[in-house]
């Protein structure tokens, strides 16, 4: 498969001595879908800013689509990789959804007559269409960030970071941004990040790195990682629901497999009760 | 702060809704102008049709624009008192003990309320009838020509198109933080001289944070859109001058040379 | 302390072009010592409810009353600031309202705006901090050097501090990682355990389940439903329409009865639902 982002060797401080990301190894291929999990605190969401250069490296190097992010590329990645941050109202810059999704478009000149074209195009795929004259005050978190995903689709990116993009929504809310990010991954085959602590978002990604203290401690399929109940408590993070019960079946003599996924988890459950 | 309503935009699809910003933005100016060369009744009578025609035609509720004046009451009052008592010009009217109200004072008392009240009912009628961003857009075309000048009209104009997308956010915030503190039994509008100001920090500093926060992460999000604020970039939306712009513009030019023609015969 | 809400409206912006029914004709009781869940869509009128817990918003129409307090429209009662001791409110990311210099100073502005002199304050502090489960040695350190769990922590000790009869938290583990999130409700437990009233303002049905005795179901200003929680999520048809999700046990539950099995759906530990699924699979 092919390589789209390449991290070699990062390391990142906020202050002299004290090592916020250290020596961070990584790559991720084209049309991947990575969940980069992690407690609060653990250095997730600074390797997002890392990656979009809105912090400067300590040493390393980070290359995307075969670009070395440096002062000269640094407009060129930002074209190729697409952001969305945690509070769905700090990044929301247009006085109405149709000027937020032109902001991007703007910044990257391109001309006023195809802007419609593309604002009605992307709003469709968020399924905001309906809302294009609205102001942000009229709309909910989940739709603002909606919003923000068709803002960066319009620019026509090949990597969508989500920085914790869920994190400030309702249930609905997440559940909708969920759908959206594997629907888009699907047709449009697009490589995804999502930095996370929720577990039960982890489990739709293809590769989870998981990261504890700036350092990557492992980095392998969902299937792996979120089995290893004792490395997951050690890092103050939850195992999906469904392994927790079949965990503790298993501890009482069950012939019960892991598995992450709770339809699996009632399936197998009925598999034994017919046996009965 | 629920009653906040004075200049907010109210949705339309008027004719003076319709009607270019830039027009507006000079209209509201000219006025502001000829409001203040002393044309008599007469004079203020044409310009109070000009501005009741434009806002019977903006189809803005007249309850609408009194609760804009509303605020202003306090300090029209204040001038018209000072106005009345100091002025010493015509004749001698009423005379009450030492104190003697002349004519003139009565005069140019009525000629300050009616110029207040026409300014603010025709502002009142610009900002309701126009978007802030649009204003915005107005006011970075109306400058444009002091971009030769170096002058930083662009981004002068993204400030304020940010600070007006932010204003009902910071509201918000404020009006959170108060009631946060206000159930830690702050008093913001009772108690002694020392527990306000307590009471005031205990607001200002969490909403400085929040305000300087927010600055980080919307400075962020601009910039990994790629936005840079000394490179070319295009436009979404722009302003057309229409003939019906036009026709306003002579209208206005008329009304408002026409009563500083009359102050001076 | 109980509340009770009668023929209660709330509107926004009353008479301007921007009027918003927040909350239409809601009847409520909660019982004094109970956990009480509100749950509901965004915008389904629960933070403004909460709101007049603490005579923050006053009812447009009808009353709600705080044992002996009655608050309506002309009514703001003259004790307002012993009302607000008495119920202390943890708005949605209340580490927002952090401001003194020390975390020790910071946690005595609320008993001090209540007429305590500044020795017993300080104890309470410490009392208080200690009972978030942060060690004195914060004491002195600057609220915003915290992380932000930590200064989440700090703001409710804030409240505690208050010594409130009731306490009412609006999405306070919102943000917060899992174990974070985990101590947050365990501290709720502890301290509703100290026989306090906790009113929890909440989107995650697990926490309900889990943690509360009885919820109050909003829709669009209105109080649809207010019971037991076992009653409320037996009723899944009717949760699922609203929007809301069932609570991970419950719903495994329904599936499984679905499929032939017999289990009790107010089961609401997961340790119970194994013994139980171990039960019907020795037949």
């Amino acid at each position: 498969m092919e390589e789209i982002i390449k991290v070699e060797n990062l390391c990142f401080e906020y202050e002299p001595g004290l090592q916020t990301i250290s020596n961070i190894s990584f790559q991720i291929h084209k049309g991947e879908y990575v969940a980069i999990l992690g407690h609060n605190g653990s250095g997730k969401s600074t390797i997002a800013k890392l990656l979009i250069g809105l912090l400067e490296k300590k040493s390393g190097e980070i290359y995307i689509d075969d670009y070395q992010l440096n002062l000269e590329n640094l407009y060129k990645i930002r074209e190729k990789v697409g952001i969305i941050f945690q509070n769905p109202d700090n990044q929301f810059i247009g006085a109405t959804v149709r000027d937020d999704i032109a902001f991007g478009l703007e910044n990257i000149c391109v001309p006023r007559e195809q802007m419609d074209e593309l604002i009605n195009r992307y709003s469709k795929v968020v399924r905001m269409e309906n809302f294009l004259d609205h102001e942000p005050t009229k709309l909910s978190g989940g739709q603002k960030q909606r919003v923000a995903i068709a803002g960066i689709l319009a620019m026509s990116p090949s990597i969508i970071i989500l920085d914790e993009a869920t994190s400030m929504l309702d249930p609905r809310g997440r559940k909708e941004i969920n759908e959206l990010v594997r629907e888009l991954k699907k047709q449009n085959n697009m490589t995804i990040i999502s930095i996370t602590h929720d577990i039960e978002e982890a489990k739709n990604a293809d590769r989870v790195i998981l990261l504890n203290k700036g350092e990557i401690v492992d980095c392998d399929k969902p299937q792996k990682i979120l089995t290893n109940e004792k490395l997951l408590k050690e890092l103050k993070l939850d195992i999906p629901f469904s392994l927790k019960i079949a965990r503790k079946l298993q501890k009482k003599g069950y012939q019960i497999k892991d598995t992450l996924d709770v339809e699996e988890l009632e399936k197998q459950l009925c598999q034994l009760r017919a046996k009965v | 702060m629920d009653n906040m309503t004075f200049g907010k935009y109210i949705p339309g699809n008027s004719i003076i809704h319709r009607l270019d910003p830039r027009l507006k933005i000079c209209a509201v100016f000219i006025f502001l102008i000829s409001v203040f060369f002393d044309a008599g009744f007469i004079g203020y009578g044409i310009l109070a049709i000009y501005v009741l025609l434009c806002s019977l035609v903006s189809k803005i509720k007249l309850s609408h624009i009194l609760k804009a004046i509303k605020p202003m009451v306090f300090m029209m009052l204040f001038l018209m008192i000072f106005n009345i008592f100091l002025m010493k010009t015509g004749d001698v009217i009423i005379k009450i003990g030492s104190i003697s109200i002349y004519s003139g004072a009565l005069l140019q008392t009525a000629y300050i309320f009616i110029r207040l009240v026409l300014i603010i009912t025709l502002t009142t009628l610009m900002t309701s009838t126009t978007k802030p961003l649009e204003l915005t857009l107005a006011i970075e075309s109306l400058l444009n020509p002091l971009k030769r000048f170096h002058f930083p009209v662009h981004e002068l104009a993204m400030m304020i198109s940010i600070a007006l997308r932010f204003i009902p956010d910071l509201l918000d915030e404020a009006k959170r933080i108060m009631k946060a503190q206000a159930s830690r039994g702050a008093d913001f509008n009772e108690g002694s001289f020392m527990e306000k100001i307590k009471s005031i920090i205990s607001l200002i500093i969490p909403l400085f944070i929040s305000a300087f926060q927010r600055a980080e992460e919307l400075a962020n999000a601009m910039e990994s859109r790629n936005y840079n604020p000394e490179a070319t970039r295009t436009k979404y939306k722009v302003l057309t001058w229409t003939h019906l712009d036009t026709l306003s513009m002579l209208i206005t030019l008329g009304v408002c040379c026409g009563v500083i023609i009359m102050s001076f015969m | 302390m109980s509340i009770t809400c009668q023929s209660l409206d709330h509107i926004y912006g009353y008479n301007t072009p921007f009027e918003y029914y927040a909350l239409k004709n809601v009847n409520l009781k909660i019982e004094k010592g109970s956990f009480t869940a509100i749950i509901g869509q965004t915008g389904s009128g629960k933070s403004t409810l909460i709101q007049h817990i603490n005579a923050l918003l006053l009812p447009t129409s009808g009353e709600i009353k705080i044992d002996d307090y009655i608050i309506s429209q002309n009514n703001k009662p003259q004790n307002l600031k012993s009302l607000r001791k008495k119920s202390g409110l943890v708005f949605q990311f209340p580490e927002y309202q952090l401001f003194e210099e020390t975390i020790e100073r910071d946690i005595m502005f609320g008993p001090m705006n209540f007429g305590i002199d500044e020795k017993r304050a300080k104890e309470i502090a410490k009392k208080s901090l200690e009972m978030v489960g942060l060690d004195q040695t914060y004491l002195e350190k600057s609220p915003f050097d915290l992380s932000g769990g930590q200064k989440r922590r700090v703001a409710i000790a804030g409240i505690l501090a208050m010594d409130p009869d009731i306490l009412v938290l609006d999405e306070p583990t919102a943000g917060l990682d899992p174990s974070g999130i985990k101590e947050m409700m365990d501290l709720f437990k502890k301290i509703h355990e100290m026989g306090k009233t906790v009113v929890l303002v909440t989107h995650d049905m697990n926490h309900v389940l889990e943690y509360c005795d009885n919820v109050v179901v909003m829709n669009d200003g209105q109080v649809e439903k207010a019971g037991k929680v076992k009653d409320i999520f037996l009723d899944s048809d009717y949760l699922l329409n609203l929007g809301i999700d069932l609570p991970l046990i419950t719903n495994l539950i329904i599936q499984l009865n679905l499929k032939g099995y017999h289990i009790d759906t107010s089961i609401n530990d997961i340790d119970a639902l194994v013994e139980v699924i171990g039960g019907e699979l020795h037949g």
